[in-house]
């Protein structure tokens, strides 16, 4: 089970691109968690649930720096959502862009 | 947080329908007007800086005619959810996206999580399902939307 974590100010507007890619891979068999989050919580969850993809919404994207330091000390690949994508609430295309992540991420440890 | 528990988290005084609005800033500025009258904001000029401020960083059309402007404020008491459902679509943002119904959800600043914002989370995550935003908008009176909006924040997350 890979769990592919979406932050933003609240995690409400990404909840909705979350659900759809939780749909998506469900459609496709993939054993996935996709949830959202207040980036507010992004230590509490880490500990917590140890999640393997933080993506975090256009919305936030200033915070990336900021996130990128925060996860400093763990293992996970971090990424901004795609802003046309967000816009469209594409979930297939954010996924498809997670797994790479992941897979590149994996690729990079070894 | 008490009121809110009994009384659901979206009842039909929540809800506005039929709303001859031309543009978004009067869509807004309805439901600001709303929140006040429901003792959900208190200064409703602050409240709107704040709402704005959210609006400049963009992301809150959601597709599907859906809008969903939101903030945290400083000048909201309690966590709150309004519906706005316009006559006519109106031009939500600078890409030209069209909009027909408008979730505004408002949380004090320092609440982030307090048990309305739980509940309004799990309505969001139930309208990433396209069909559920439908319905919605298929629906034309103020207590059908309210109780599609009630199953919708009630739906069990599966994990």
């Amino acid at each position: 089970m890979k769990k592919i974590y979406l932050f933003c100010d609240q995690g409400m507007s990404t909840s909705m691109l979350a659900k759809r890619m939780q749909d998506i891979g469900e459609k496709h068999n993939l054993p996935l968690e996709v949830k959202a989050h207040s980036i507010k919580t992004l230590e509490k969850i880490m500990e917590e649930k140890n999640p393997d993809c933080i993506l975090l919404g256009p919305q936030v994207s200033h915070l990336f720096d900021d996130t990128k330091k925060r996860l400093e000390n763990y293992n996970v690949p971090v990424g901004v959502i795609d802003s046309a994508d967000y816009g469209m609430m594409d979930g297939e295309r954010v996924l498809k862009k997670a797994i790479l992540l992941m897979k590149n991420h994996k690729k990079r440890g070894e | 947080m008490g009121n809110m528990k009994n009384k659901g988290l979206i009842t039909e005084d929540n809800i506005l329908i039929d709303c001859n609005v031309s543009s978004k800033e009067e869509a807004i500025d309805k439901l600001a007007e709303l929140l006040v009258e429901l003792g959900a904001v208190s200064d409703k000029p602050g409240f709107l800086k704040d709402i704005y401020e959210r609006e400049s960083r963009g992301f809150t059309f959601a597709g599907d005619y859906l809008a969903i402007p939101h903030g945290w404020s400083k000048h909201v008491v309690r966590t709150a959810a309004v519906v706005l459902k316009t006559k006519d679509s109106i031009v939500w943002d600078e890409k030209g996206n069209l909009v027909k119904l408008i979730i505004m959800f408002v949380i004090p600043e320092g609440d982030e999580m307090g048990q309305g914002l739980k509940m309004i989370g799990q309505l969001f995550s139930s309208l990433g399902d396209v069909e559920a935003v439908k319905k919605l908008l298929d629906a034309d009176t103020k207590k059908e939307i309210a109780r599609l909006i009630c199953n919708y924040a009630h739906t069990k997350s599966k994990f």
